[in-house]
């Protein structure tokens, strides 16, 4: 059994009298790629927003039950909100780089975290490291002062994703990555995935089943707030032990 | 919710049932050929055949189309996976059966031999389990499929015994050697039929549970 990176216990969210999440848990392999499927409400991405606590920003939100990263509960007292999100970091379904040089969206995160340091050989050696990492690095290597908000769908979100990898994360969540995206360019994130698996733990919410079918380790299958079903992703997709999920995965949920 | 991919998956099993139908009706003819020593249902088998391998490749090319445009996942996955293995054991029942109707051709031509009756109650028993197998497909009836799987062993036990007295025969009067091998392989012919029938079987299973029970190797533990 491989000890989990990120764990849930008896999670319950609530927005307001609103209960988003019930009684949820799971366990998230490290270097794994988890995918979290559902019908739109059934608070997949309300999940993948509990582990970088980003849940905080809506008012009225009430969390009960554990959430552990490495063992400590992200929740407990003296958790450091912005330590934790560096350590869990976010990729969303439209690409969101600031509007500025492709350098500066690099470097942003390093400045937020007292990393940044005022060397320019460190600061182009960094963006190179973090815009490898995402194959970006030729495409855009003389181009690193151009705009960020020029650059193709595609590349805007690799990116946003090198903008998280240079203030070294643990964990990337990924929320619908790929939406905006054309097959094409999602078949190129999906291979940047697999590459970033090898050093990074990776969550993904997807409303795209084969998505997940293809990409992930484990898939967990949420409806209403439940997690009805979490396994391997093969045999959630072959044979699935509850009737919710293969009815969802076989298009059958009417 | 009713789904349009159902409607299509309805008519993909109608299809293969029309198969399985046919080479049960395969078996039938050819048995009787041999046992009432006639051409009409060998000939009858040959025919036939000919519609088995058009249905074949045509249940071959809807599952190939089903999974192309429906990416099917979990239990209509295994159904159509499942039924690809089955259209083939059909199609290779429907082979034995031919080469049963050859062989009963050439004996037509030779005196009678006594063990013809042992054979045609080891054929009923393999034409049952195929009936068996593909009820047990229709029904989605895992235990009527697992019958199946052990019934091999009565058919098995019968093509021994057949085994053992055409030898007998054989050996005390060296002239029924050609007609002798020439049933042996007709056994042979029905314990493959059989052999398909329990693969059938198993292939039922899979797609009703999701386990695969061939050659007795366990299915790994999930929560392993």
């Amino acid at each position: 059994m491989e000890t989990p990176l990120l764990e849930t216990q008896k999670l319950n969210l609530f927005y307001g009298k609103f209960q988003a999440l019930k009684d949820v848990s799971l366990s998230i392999t490290k270097k794994k790629i988890t995918s979290i499927i559902g019908p739109s409400g059934c608070g997949k991405s309300t999940l993948l927003r509990v582990f970088n606590r980003m849940n905080d920003l809506v008012e009225g939100t009430r969390v009960t039950g554990r959430v552990l990263l490495d063992g400590n509960d992200i929740y407990g007292p003296g958790t450091d909100l912005l330590q934790l999100r560096k350590q869990v970091g976010m990729v969303f379904q439209r690409p969101n780089p600031f509007p500025l040089s492709i350098l500066e969206n690099i470097v942003f995160g390093l400045k937020i975290h007292h990393m940044y340091k005022k060397n320019r050989r460190i600061l182009s050696e960094l963006a190179r490291e973090s815009l490898e990492s995402v194959l970006l690095w030729e495409e855009l290597k003389d181009k690193l002062n151009h705009l960020a908000i020029n650059l193709s769908l595609e590349q805007q979100q690799r990116l946003c994703i090198a903008r998280l990898l240079v203030v070294k994360p643990e964990v990337l969540l990924m929320d619908e990555p790929c939406s905006a995206l054309d097959p094409m360019a999602t078949a190129r994130i999906e291979e940047l995935m697999q590459e970033l698996k090898k050093n990074y733990t990776i969550v993904i919410v997807t409303h795209n089943m084969q998505q997940a079918a293809r990409v992930s380790d484990d898939t967990g299958y949420m409806l209403l707030g439940e997690l009805i079903e979490f396994g391997q992703t093969h045999n959630i997709f072959t044979t699935p032990k509850d009737k919710q999920t293969e009815d969802y995965i076989t298009g059958r949920l009417g | 919710m009713e789904r349009h991919f159902d409607e299509e998956l309805k008519l993909l099993k109608q299809k293969l049932l029309v198969t399985a139908d046919t080479a049960q009706e395969m078996i039938g003819l050819a048995v009787k050929s041999l046992v009432d020593r006639k051409e009409e249902p060998a000939k009858q088998v040959f025919t036939l055949e000919e519609k088995v391998n058009r249905l074949e490749i045509e249940i071959e090319n809807e599952v190939l189309r089903l999974i192309a445009r429906h990416q099917p996942a979990a239990g209509d996955l295994r159904l159509l996976t499942a039924t690809l293995k089955i259209n083939n054991d059909l199609e290779r029942v429907a082979d034995q059966t031919c080469n049963i109707s050859e062989t009963a051709l050439y004996l037509l031509k030779e005196p009678p031999m006594k063990v013809i009756a042992d054979i045609a109650h080891m054929a009923s028993l393999a034409q049952k389990m195929i009936r068996d197998s593909i009820e047990a497909f229709v029904r989605h009836d895992s235990a009527l499929a697992q019958k199946v799987c052990a019934d091999d062993d009565q058919v098995d036990k019968s093509r021994d015994k057949m085994f053992s007295e055409l030898l007998a025969a054989m050996i005390k009067d060296p002239s029924l050697i050609t007609r002798g091998v020439e049933l042996i392989l007709v056994g042979r012919n029905i314990e493959r039929t059989a052999d398909h029938a329990t693969n059938i079987g198993e292939e039922v299973i899979f797609i009703e549970q999701g386990k695969n029970i061939k050659h007795h190797i366990q299915e790994e533990d999930r929560e392993a």
